[in-house]
């Protein structure tokens, strides 16, 4: 983890220098504008890497960051109306939203809505709000912000339960909206960190990093990131997708041994 | 229901009664933890080791006092403990819910 922070932040500075390198050389004489427009072509008007290619959930797992960094060919900022946009996605995850009713004075589960096709990670991050940067119909094909998120129900249609799910999936720290900021240095460097919860799903995660400009998307960086399980984790949930019946009978034996190492142990003393 | 019906119903010693129950309750929690494991895989074995670790040290002490305590003590002990459990399931139940709604996997 250090390492990978060690990383990003060597690419990051590395990057400024190379910012600042080219700054003073493009003042003085300024190029002719064939000069200019092959310049445009050859360098991409966004670079953007991760700090680490794959978050590790260990036994002792509490949540996990990963840093988003990367460089634009223009300034970012409200001057030039360049804004940059990072979205994370985890695994497609069906959700059910159920809802207490009240019988006879009990409070038990009532009416439910299935949500089939919802990311179980999301999280939005941005230099301004995309509601202002980007108009409606870019938002909901690009699926930017929670609202614009095609929230398709099965099961009870009422409102309430959609908005259920953004508030609840909000407060467990899975779907984050401008949580964390994306933060501009130099006028052309950003980083942005996005946040793994401890109830975090594996997978392939998709990360996308896009340059609006003029409320258009006028260029887009998708990079991945594996959430895997590692050493014990990993081999415990291995044995148990695998071989279900013998991890089972492992489970039983070990609690045996455990009330049988118990009784051996005070018997003693 | 188990224990009261084999103390006032079968005229059972509470200790014996207590053993008993807990000889059952074994292959109980086995055959489930098997059907368990291998139907839906949620079996977590982590939590369980740690659960298992405060159990086990537990019915030692619980054991030694057990046999420390007259039968009628243990049955007040007993009683008072299943009460408390009712009543705050029932507590659960009645009061209203901070949030009415609550989301889950789809199984």
């Amino acid at each position: 983890m250090i390492l990978a922070a060690a990383r990003g932040l060597a690419v990051l500075l590395a990057l400024a220098g190379a910012a600042h390198a080219q700054a003073p050389a493009a003042l003085p004489t300024p190029p002719a504008p064939a000069a200019a427009a092959a310049a445009a072509a050859s360098t991409p008007q966004l670079t953007a890497d991760l700090s680490t290619d794959r978050v590790e959930i260990t036994t002792g797992f509490t949540g996990s960051s990963v840093m988003v960094f990367g460089a634009t060919e223009r300034l970012i900022g409200p001057e030039s109306g360049d804004d940059v946009v990072v979205v994370a996605w985890g695994p497609p995850q069906a959700t059910v939203v159920r809802r207490k009713v009240n019988v006879l004075g009990f409070w038990i589960n009532g009416p439910s809505a299935v949500f089939r096709d919802v990311p179980g990670f999301y999280a939005i991050a941005a230099t301004r709000p995309v509601w202002e940067v980007l108009p409606e119909d870019t938002r909901r094909a690009s699926r930017l912000g929670l609202e614009a998120l095609p929230l398709r129900a099965s099961g009870s249609q009422a409102p309430a339960f959609r908005a259920a799910l953004l508030d609840l999936r909000q407060h467990d720290g899975r779907w984050q909206e401008y949580a964390a900021p994306v933060t501009v240095a130099g006028g052309r460097l950003f980083s942005a960190r996005v946040s793994f919860p401890d109830t975090v799903q594996t997978g392939a995660y998709r990360i996308e990093v896009l340059l609006v400009r003029e409320r258009r998307i006028v260029a887009r960086q998708e990079l991945y990131i594996d959430v895997e399980r590692v050493g014990t984790a990993a081999s415990i949930a291995y044995v148990a997708r695998t071989a279900p019946l013998v991890y089972g009978v492992v489970c039983i034996l070990l609690a045996a041994l455990a009330g049988w190492l118990g009784s051996v142990m005070f018997r003693r003393n | 229901m188990l224990v009261p019906a084999m103390i006032y119903l079968l005229g059972m010693p509470t200790s014996v009664v207590i053993g008993t129950s807990l000889f059952q309750v074994v292959f109980v929690s086995a055959n489930v933890t098997l059907l368990q494991a291998v139907q839906v895989g949620s079996v977590d074995i982590v939590l369980t080791l740690l659960l298992l670790a405060g159990g086990v040290v537990g019915a030692q002490f619980g054991a030694q006092m057990g046999t420390k305590l007259r039968g009628e003590e243990t049955r007040a002990l007993l009683g008072m403990l299943v009460l408390s459990v009712a009543l705050g399931l029932l507590y659960d139940l009645v009061r209203t819910p901070e949030n009415l709604f609550a989301i889950g996997p789809v199984p």
